[in-house]
């Protein structure tokens, strides 16, 4: 009945668009942290925001961040903020497989594990950043700047997280999920 | 039509199940070639960081100006508290200034009246083209902004970017219409500079930190804290004495420079066109010369 394939055409693209949600939002997240705030003193410690996206996606809908976009949001991220090209996508890459082999350890959990996990990895891409960028400098950088980065992301993990969940339920409520 | 299907499915299923580890692995190789190639400047990667750079500049251009308002706004409210005593001071500077504005004008007369003597060529005038800071560094481990004054304004590789206080950084990636400035603090930077008082040469390396170190310097040259360091205009063609910083210590971590620079109120950045073309620069395209062109 041409009534009903025309509604299931709207309802694809509905279904479409409400699924290109986290990739939006991880695009918009890896945009904002060289947003200019010219605060006084030194302030340029920035928490790794597509980091916890990635987290959240990879636990809770792998399907709809995939790797190539996630390889993507990370060139984005570092061309925007000047970094060598890669180095964010590769670490990104590195969360989503780990977390990926791990996300049924974490699936209808106590957010605490969730969160005692993503430090973890904050850690870990912490440390692989320095690492990588120490061998493209051809000496050990200092720890503090990575060490502050990490603690930043760590600490405001809870308040993104609240914004993913409110996200999550409000754009996919009913698309069907690969739990 | 359930048999088929399954059996499909099932031959199906582990093939895409490797090519999406195949993908994969793909895309982990692609991002550490990425890494190292930008070791190297080749040509196709800059060509694609600059058309990148323009791609997501007008983000930038449209959330700047909101959030330099409120940054201007925060830091009125706060320079609000500390009127009275900041007139006072500015009182005396600008008497302490007025001072020396008398001996500059002599010096400047007597400067060309000496160089009419000796007949020696008065430096070419430099172009500068103005862009506005749009973004600033979000990562930890680089020390760089990106402005609104790309190849269309005649921005190029290679030159200067100075404020009013002093030299900021110099142009490392050119889209059209924006580019990306290396400040001097960051970890890959390299200045030529010299003291200004003993002519003592050095090179300007940045560690990331708010005060970059004086490497390559002459063993026993005699270097001290409130010292001027400027350019030396060496292995480029950027002219000589641009003002940099001051040597703040000279210590176990090496002699230490603060850049003139306010690294947080920087809104606008004048790049300087030599129109000669430096060691890290193509020759630059013959373009009219104008004296000065400003980008929005």
């Amino acid at each position: 009945m041409p009534v009903n394939s025309g509604f299931s055409i709207w309802r694809q693209l509905d279904v479409w668009l409400r699924s290109l949600t986290p990739a939006l939002i991880t695009v918009v997240l890896a945009l904002l942290p060289a947003v200019p705030i010219r605060l006084p003193g030194d302030f340029s410690t920035m928490p790794a925001l597509t980091l916890m996206s990635v987290y959240y996606w990879t636990i809770y809908r792998p399907d709809l961040l995939p790797p190539p976009a996630i390889f993507g949001i990370g060139l984005l991220e570092d061309l925007s903020t000047g970094a060598p090209l890669g180095g964010t996508a590769l670490v990104l890459l590195g969360a989503y497989a780990l977390v990926l082999n791990q996300r049924r350890l974490f699936l209808g959990k106590p957010f605490a594990l969730t969160w005692a996990g993503f430090v973890m990895v904050a850690a870990l891409a912490a440390l692989v950043t320095w690492a990588s960028t120490s061998l493209l400098a051809f000496k050990l950088l200092r720890l503090s700047e990575p060490f502050l980065r990490f603690l930043a992301t760590s600490t405001l993990f809870p308040l993104l997280v609240w914004f993913f969940i409110r996200t999550h339920r409000r754009v996919l409520p009913t698309l069907p999920g690969v739990a | 039509m359930r048999g088929p299907a399954r059996i499909s499915f099932r031959l199906v299923a582990p093939f895409r199940a490797a090519l999406g580890r195949f993908a994969f692995a793909l895309l982990i190789m692609a991002s550490i070639g990425l890494m190292v190639t930008s070791r190297f400047d080749l040509l196709a990667v800059d060509r694609a960081r600059g058309v990148l750079l323009d791609a997501i500049s007008p983000f930038y251009q449209a959330l700047s100006r909101p959030a330099d308002t409120i940054a201007g706004t925060l830091t009125d409210l706060r320079r609000f508290w500390q009127l009275r005593t900041e007139n006072e001071r500015l009182r005396e500077e600008v008497q302490r200034l007025e001072r020396w504005h008398e001996v500059a004008r002599k010096l400047d007369t007597e400067n060309e009246a000496l160089r009419g003597l000796l007949g020696y060529p008065v430096d070419s005038e430099v172009r500068s083209i103005t862009g506005r800071v749009i973004a600033d560094h979000g990562g930890a481990f680089v020390r760089s902004v990106l402005v609104t004054a790309g190849s269309e304004n005649g921005v190029i590789r290679g030159q200067p970017a100075v404020t009013g206080e002093g030299l900021a950084g110099r142009v490392t990636d050119v889209g059209d219409r924006s580019a990306r400035i290396l400040l001097i603090t960051d970890l890959n930077s390299r200045i030529p500079v010299m003291i200004e008082s003993t002519r003592e040469r050095a090179l300007l390396a940045g560690d990331n930190t708010n005060e970059p170190r004086l490497i390559y310097l002459r063993q026993g040259a005699s270097v001290s804290p409130g010292d001027r360091v400027v350019t030396s205009g060496h292995g480029s063609t950027w002219p000589a004495g641009m003002p940099v910083g001051v040597v703040t210590a000279n210590g176990d971590r090496g002699v230490l420079v603060q850049p003139y620079v306010d690294w947080s109120r920087l809104e606008f950045i004048r790049l300087l066109d030599l129109n000669l073309g430096g060691i890290l620069t193509a020759p630059p395209p013959a373009t009219p010369p104008s004296r000065s062109r400003t980008a929005r």
